[in-house]
């Protein structure tokens, strides 16, 4: 007599594409993070025990910004635009000239890091920030 | 016979990637105020983000540091507490392109105070 084998079904869910799902999650995780890093204009500022430093004049260019946002270099007006090329000449003429900054209290931050921008571009290594 | 290289444990790799993305990137959300930052053009990267403090300074005058508003004179304690913990700290400072520098000064003056003397303007690429 027969009897009927019963047949066993095994049920599995495929997991062949388990890894394509696994790459998809991962792609949009490093899409999705931001490496949110921080830009800026990195300065040092000069410690509060620092005797001040005796320097000849003619290496030091004083800029100053007042409110309105006009800037003198050397007591001579210049547009925020030609601060760069004037300084690169100045650097030339005299690689150890020091750049001070100052700002009138009513200056806007915006003008100061504009100013500070040019100093940048034309590669100063020494900038002071005057008080 | 067919040579094939075993794909199972492929997914576990995969999985395990994923958890390490998940688990380094850090979703953080700034917390400060409303500013618009000034543009500047020649802008550096801060080499690191762990050892960034923030000074949130609005147009209003108002100024925060990790959430908490401070007065200027404060900030000289503050930022020392900061220094002392992490030498190698570097101050990056959150201001809105309209705060006048008289109060930028004070934060100079109160950083100087403090021996934070590393700092980073934030700006806008242009």
């Amino acid at each position: 007599m027969g009897l009927v084998r019963k047949k066993v079904r095994i049920a599995e869910i495929p997991s062949g594409s388990l890894a394509d799902i696994a790459f998809l999650l991962l792609i949009f995780f490093m899409v999705a993070t931001t490496i949110d890093m921080d830009k800026g204009i990195g300065i040092v500022l000069p410690s509060a025990q620092d005797s001040e430093i005796e320097m000849s004049k003619k290496n030091i260019t004083s800029i100053l910004i007042d409110p309105r946002g006009t800037v003198l270099m050397d007591e001579k007006e210049v547009s925020i635009k030609d601060i760069k090329a004037k300084v690169e000449a100045l650097q030339l003429q005299n690689p150890k000239m020091v750049f001070s900054v100052k700002a009138h209290p009513l200056t806007k931050y915006r003008t100061y890091i504009e100013v500070l921008d040019q100093l940048k571009q034309a590669k100063t290594r020494v900038i002071s920030i005057a008080e | 016979m067919k040579a094939s290289i075993p794909t199972a444990s492929l997914p576990d790799i995969v999985f395990m990637l994923i958890f390490f993305f998940m688990v380094s990137s850090v979703l953080r959300s700034h917390e400060g105020l409303q500013i618009l930052m000034p543009k500047a053009k020649q802008i550096e990267k801060l080499e690191s983000n762990v050892h960034v403090a923030y000074i949130w300074i609005s147009k209003e005058g108002l100024i925060s540091i990790d959430g908490r508003l401070y007065q200027p004179q404060s900030v000289r304690s503050v930022m020392y507490e900061k220094r002392t913990v992490d030498p190698q700290l570097i101050v990056s400072i959150r201001a809105d392109e309209l705060v006048n520098m008289d109060l930028i000064g004070q934060i100079h003056k109160e950083l100087r105070l403090a021996d934070a003397l590393a700092v980073n303007y934030s700006t806008r690429a242009i």
